[in-house]
């Protein structure tokens, strides 16, 4: 083997996210399915931010080597294809089933990353913006504190170096500039030189508080949210529509699964 | 009930019922299943023995619960006779070294490949480290393995028939492109020089006895022996009694391939001759377009940067004036020679016509070029030293131009390494100079 080939990947076992113990449950219940129909992993990969930032990554690799950078996970799944979509989220999956301890899951994260990815797609719909984008943003906006769950670090509260902590891993993973801009701005004060898709995140945050799905961040009220993106609609119309999403999102899922083949 | 409070209680249900889930061993089953195929995917597509280890590692770091990854593939005796595949598995404490290996042999490779692979993990979960799953790993990466020579071979043999109907097809109209593209059939490793053509011709010979050999009816085997000349052999040998259809194509084949070979050879001899500079024997202007756009490809795939390398020899006439054009001679053989010595295999040399060389640096950013540049500079004395009386001695000057940084056609990127050559000379000469980045780089 003297003249072999060697190449070691480094390691970046610190950098995994868990995986919510749901769509892990999904993902694996579509695995045992012997006919290989995975038309809900789409599905479970946009209600798990750990999954749905392990699909940008793979997408943004520089081994695909596409020029513009992916922020649309539905986009991220059409490019990297079916087969390697369930290896990841397999393999994510195996974090959780392997692990002797498995991180803890904060209880308010995962419904506040959803209910925030979806008010943040309803809200760029409305102004014409991407609602991908926006969703990616809203999904990952607490990323930074899902990285601190899985290296066991008790939370000390501190709202921007979470976020800093969030975007500075996307960045690594080469995640689109918006995305990152989003994710490290998500918990400011607008001001003038807020962008449109930093407007949005900071509005759908209102929204998730306003469902009931806080985070520990402070948000503004609805109807300052309403104003700063500037839509002209009752608070409650734009919470209807949140509901709506979240409810066709999570739709057949409610059922616990059972895993005898 | 309202949909966050649903949320809430998913959230809780799903916490409770991973944790109670025992599914281990059909998840292990399918990652590695899906980590192999990814593999041979990405294989299949490009087959590159460096690029596949890197790919591999990466791949498996990414979908295997594991910490790191090292892949090694050893390329040397690639035509061979069976697949073996070694996996090791590393336990996460560190406790020791479990093995397990699968060695596979397949009718089919028996003339077309041996492969030897490894792959060590780190970092892996002590779930994973038990026997079972090292000799499940292993047996993953044998049919994985397998794959990808599958998908390898179906590649070569394609090659193959394009290469039999070139061959059929030959006449004395026979262009340049014409055997370019023979050559490029032969050559089935990328990197096209006298040691791949020899390669190429022994995988035609061993998948034209593969062809036989798993009909259990002949071989027909070939020599191609390359040294300062091409030799070229056709030799058939019989193993067993063929049917009369394989018979007649083998005797078609094997009949072609000799009314031809010669000629070829010929044609082929021409080739490089006609792209071989005669003093120094390194390859002369003709093989820039082709090198650069070989470069360029690479790079284009891989992502990264080729640098150009513009060498002057500093006051090289006084040299020729002085001492005569056989000392002149002499210089430049010495420097080609260095000049060969200093670079990697898979970069391109080229006298580009009286005292200038041109260097082509595959996977090769700025600041690597200037290291090449560096050595080049250091080494220039010593290297002419020996053939130059005492008194005498012989810099040289370097421009250097950054695919893409500088510029991204090939013509405008030596022009720039010429630019920056001109401004080494100018700033005092035995020294290295960048090309400015484009504008709107």
């Amino acid at each position: 083997m003297g003249r072999g080939t060697e190449r070691s990947a480094a390691s970046i076992l610190r950098e995994r996210l868990p995986v919510h113990p749901k769509s892990a449950e999904i993902v694996l219940r579509l695995l045992h399915r012997r006919d290989g129909d995975l038309t809900d992993l789409d599905r479970a990969i946009q209600m798990d931010p750990a999954l749905t930032a392990a699909v940008l990554r793979a997408a943004n690799s520089a081994h695909l080597g596409y020029s513009r950078r992916i922020a649309g996970v539905r986009h991220a799944m059409v490019l990297i294809g079916e087969s390697l979509v369930a290896s990841l989220a397999a393999s994510r999956v195996a974090d959780l089933v392997f692990d002797e301890k498995p991180p803890v899951y904060v209880d308010w994260l995962w419904p506040h990353s959803v209910a925030t990815a979806c008010g943040a797609a309803v809200i760029a719909k409305r102004l014409g913006e991407s609602s991908d984008e926006a969703y990616t943003i809203g999904l990952l906006h607490d990323i930074g504190w899902l990285l601190a769950a899985a290296n066991d670090e008790s939370p000390d509260g501190n709202d921007a170096a979470y976020a800093m902590r969030g975007a500075t891993l996307l960045s690594r993973w080469n995640a689109p500039d918006s995305v990152v801009a989003g994710v490290s701005r998500h918990h400011i004060r607008a001001n003038p030189v807020t962008t449109v898709a930093e407007q949005i995140i900071i509005a759908a945050h209102a929204f998730a508080a306003k469902l009931g799905a806080e985070s520990p961040e402070p948000s503004v009220s609805t109807v300052e949210a309403l104003k700063l993106v500037g839509i002209d609609v009752r608070p409650s119309v734009i919470v209807n529509e949140i509901e709506r999403e979240l409810v066709m999102l999570t739709a057949g899922f409610t059922e616990p699964a059972r895993y005898a083949s | 009930m309202t949909i966050i409070s649903a949320l809430n209680q998913m959230h809780h249900e799903a916490v409770e019922q991973i944790r109670a889930g025992s599914h281990n061993e059909f998840l292990v089953g399918f990652l590695t299943t899906s980590t192999m195929l990814e593999l041979s995917n990405l294989v299949a597509a490009d087959l590159d023995i460096e690029s596949y280890a890197a790919a591999a590692a990466d791949v498996i770091t990414q979908l295997a619960p594991v910490g790191g990854c090292t892949v090694r593939i050893d390329p040397d005796d690639f035509p061979g006779v069976m697949v073996t595949v070694g996996a090791a598995v590393q336990s996460a404490a560190g406790v020791g070294l479990v093995n397990g290996a699968a060695t596979v042999s397949i009718g089919d490779f028996t003339l077309d490949g041996q492969a030897t692979g490894a792959v060590t993990a780190h970092d892996v979960p002590r779930q994973l480290s038990d026997a079972n799953f090292v000799q499940m790993t292993a047996n993953q990466v044998g049919s994985g393995l397998v794959q990808i020579l599958e998908a390898e071979r179906l590649r070569r043999r394609a090659a193959v028939a394009n290469t039999l109907a070139l061959i059929a097809a030959f006449n004395d109209s026979w262009g340049q492109s014409d055997l370019e593209s023979l050559v490029a059939n032969l050559c089935l490793l990328p990197g096209a020089t006298g040691a791949t053509i020899a390669a190429g011709a022994n995988r035609l010979a061993g998948v034209l006895s593969a062809e036989g050999g798993r009909a259990g009816v002949a071989a027909a085997v070939r020599e191609f022996k390359v040294d300062q000349r091409l030799d070229v052999s056709v030799s058939v040998r019989y193993v067993a009694e063929p049917t009369t259809a394989q018979n007649a194509l083998l005797d078609e084949i094997v009949d072609v391939l000799a009314s031809n070979l010669t000629r070829i050879e010929e044609n082929i001899r021409l080739a490089a001759e006609a792209e071989t500079d005669q003093l120094t024997g390194l390859a002369n202007r003709r093989r820039v377009a082709k090198a650069l756009s070989a470069a360029r490809a690479m790079s284009d795939r891989r992502n990264e940067k080729f640098s150009v390398l513009l060498i002057d020899l500093d006051h090289f006439k006084s040299v020729n004036d002085q001492l005569g054009h056989d000392a002149g001679d002499a210089v430049l053989v010495a420097f080609a020679n260095m000049l060969v010595r200093s670079i990697r295999p898979f970069d391109t040399v080229v006298r580009w016509g009286g005292e200038e060389f041109l260097v082509i640096c595959a996977m090769c950013g700025s600041v690597e070029a200037g290291t090449v540049a560096e050595r080049i500079i250091s080494e220039c004395a010593s290297a002419c030293a020996d053939v130059l009386p005492d008194g005498w001695s012989q810099t040289a000057s370097i421009g250097i131009a950054v695919y893409p940084d500088v510029a991204s056609a090939p013509e405008a990127l030596i022009s720039a390494a010429d630019s920056a050559l001109y401004e080494a000379k100018r700033e005092g000469r035995n020294r290295y100079r960048r090309a400015a980045l484009a504008l709107n780089a």
